[in-house]
């Protein structure tokens, strides 16, 4: 099967075969050369890829973040849909100031991939907000009011008449 | 559930490849290799599995009855066209018997290949969801479609990053999910494995078909030893299926060129995935016109002119480039390179020598620092001392091959040079990737145009007799 995978098709059309196989030391010195240096090449990066493998092999207990979150958030998400909600806005952490900010947040983009296909926006300026308040002990700001409670710190506001 | 998110994933394989063992044969000849059928039907299998996806989704919302509709038709079709041409199947012609140096070279692919599936399954298990524009661009998008049906193109009007890349991988991923009823992380897994693994069995099947089996066996362990492609493979982007294309065009092209083929099969096929490439990433395109600039001239320049060559080639790329026809004029979303720029911006800036001695210098650090290092510096030295062919038709390919190459490097190089972005954080964050889109055809190249063992033996015994 594994011979067949690289079968040498290169015989001529009346199915003849008349080459023999070389042997290696059959073949001009410069042929020779040329092969040792090609195979030197390809052996030298071998070692550093089988560390590379064992270095990685401690991390695969864990969990990454995003996947993380993305189980964490599914059951929003899920919240979401049901309500018939396409758009959402995103309640940021206090020190993000800008839309640059937030767009260049990991929390914002992790948030925005586990909730698709729900749109989460970079602004918290419209009606219904999602919050995410894990990692921040703050209650919900003055403007806004609880919406839904999405469990686990997870909540959709909905920002008061003014 | 990750056995079934692979049948998901191998089903379309399955049916295309009972169309590409079909057309690739030709009567009273061996047929391709195995790696090189199966590479073909690997990559162009889910390329088919995606533009089904995508009319699905654009006609019903991608329902799982109207994506079985169009899967079952085309599963009907291969089996027809398979059974018709059974009688081709019977062909055994014997196969030069394997040498010790193709043995060694053997254990030696069987080796980095071990290595490499441990490293992309290590990566994968650590970093289930890819690198940071896999989940942020490619699978987001394959999330909206899958969840979202209908009201697909909600994710790309003013959300997505990069709103005009082409949606083969985001399409091809929601396919799997479609059948599978879930958003499984196995799929995009799946699908980046595939694309990884059938470029080396193509550049290997490829070049055992054309130049012997010692030369297939080099070019795979060559790609196998350069270390970051597979490392790219496990970032879930689409840059190794658009390598895989571009690899897969050019390699079918020099084929059916070698073979001095009769049959049109593998121009179909080398037409599909040069669409494939285009509705893959904006780069295909690029492709697609440097295929067309290199082959279209010499293909018509002939006394008589192959039109039955042009027609096969264009047969196969009509159904994905409509896809991108579609795609960009009703999507019609802006580039952020070319939005908002006039010409002479972007001439200012390719004008500028500090720019481009940074983008040459950023390029040589990058080739000097490489893991694979070693192996650009042994490749010219291999060719050097093994010299070219005699095989004209082969050096003649190779040249058409690194003809397309030149011009998809010029074209890079000139995005470069005009990016309003700067200049340094444009490469740093692209200019490995894009060289990875090239790297396996050059390889081609390489192989193609140097004489095999084989030949160098025989050269060296003929002035003796």
């Amino acid at each position: 099967m594994l011979k067949g995978a690289f079968r040498d098709t290169t015989a001529p059309v009346n199915g003849q075969v008349s080459a023999q196989p070389h042997p290696i030391t059959g073949l001009p010195m410069r042929v020779r050369i040329a092969l040792a240096l090609l195979i030197l090449a390809v052996l030298v990066p071998l070692p550093t890829t089988g560390g590379r493998v064992v270095a990685l092999l401690p991390s695969l207990k864990q969990i990454d973040w995003i996947t993380a979150q993305d189980r964490r958030l599914a059951p929003a998400r899920d919240a979401l849909i049901a309500r018939g909600l396409a758009r959402v806005g995103y309640l940021p952490r206090p020190s993000l100031r800008t839309t640059s900010d937030i767009l260049a947040d990991r929390h914002y983009l992790a948030t925005r991939y586990a909730l698709a296909p729900i749109m989460v926006l970079p602004s918290s300026r419209p009606v219904l907000v999602f919050a995410d308040l894990v990692d921040e002990p703050r209650a919900i700001p003055d403007e806004f009011e609880l919406a839904e409670q999405l469990g686990d710190r997870l909540m959709l506001l909905r920002r008061k008449a003014p | 559930m990750t056995g079934a998110a692979a049948i998901t994933v191998v089903l379309p394989i399955a049916i295309i490849w009972l169309l590409v063992d079909a057309t690739l044969r030709e009567p009273g000849r061996m047929p391709p290799p195995l790696a090189l059928r199966l590479a073909t039907a690997g990559g162009l299998g889910l390329g088919i599995a995606s533009c089904a996806y995508f009319v699905a989704l654009v006609l019903q919302g991608g329902s799982l009855a109207s994506v079985a509709l169009l899967d079952g038709a085309l599963a009907a079709a291969s089996v027809a066209l398979w059974w018709m041409r059974r009688s081709d199947r019977h062909v055994r012609v014997p196969s030069p018997p394997w040498s010790g140096l193709d043995r060694w070279l053997l254990a030696l692919c069987l080796i980095w290949a071990a290595a490499s599936a441990a490293l992309f399954t290590a990566v994968t298990l650590a970093q289930p969801v890819g690198n940071m524009d896999a989940w942020l661009t490619w699978n987001a998008r394959a999330r909206f479609f899958f969840r979202a049906g209908g009201a697909w193109r909600r994710s790309l009007e003013g959300y997505d990053n990069h709103p005009d890349y082409p949606l083969l991988l985001p399409s091809a991923v929601a396919h799997g999910w479609r059948w599978l009823g879930d958003s499984e992380q196995a799929v995009p897994i799946l699908i980046a494995a595939v694309f990884t693994g059938a470029t080396y069995l193509l550049l290997g099947g490829t070049v055992a078909s054309l130049r012997g089996r010692t030369a297939g066996l080099l070019a795979a362990l060559c790609l196998l030893a350069t270390c970051g492609f597979v490392a790219r493979g496990t970032w879930l982007y689409a840059d190794i299926p658009l390598s895989y294309f571009f690899l897969a065009s050019l390699a079918l092209l020099a084929y059916w060129e070698v073979r001095a083929a009769p049959q049109v099969g593998a121009l179909v096929w080398a037409g599909l995935a040069c669409g494939c490439a285009a509705w893959t990433k904006n780069e295909g395109l690029v492709f697609l016109l440097a295929i067309a600039a290199v082959r279209l001239p010499a293909l018509l320049r002939r006394e008589q002119r192959d039109w039955r060559a042009v027609g096969a080639f264009a047969l196969g790329a009509a159904p994905p480039l409509a896809l991108v026809a579609f795609f960009k004029i009703s999507v019609a979303a802006r580039n952020d390179i070319f939005a908002d720029q006039v010409l002479g911006d972007f001439l200012a800036r390719a004008a500028d020598p500090a720019r481009l001695l940074e983008i040459a210098g950023f390029l040589t650090t990058m080739l000097i620092n490489s893991r694979s290092a070693w192996l650009l510096l042994a490749l010219p030295l291999f060719v050097v001392l093994m010299g070219r062919t005699p095989d004209t038709p082969a050096r003649a390919a190779a040249g058409h091959v690194v003809a397309v190459v030149g011009l998809v490097a010029a074209a890079y190089g000139t995005v470069y040079a005009i990016t309003p972005y700067e200049a340094r954080w444009h490469l740093s964050t692209s200019l490995d990737r894009v060289l990875f889109h090239l790297w396996p055809s050059a390889l081609l190249a390489i192989f193609l145009w140097t004489a095999s063992p084989a030949e160098c033996a025989e050269g060296q015994r003929r002035p003796a007799s």
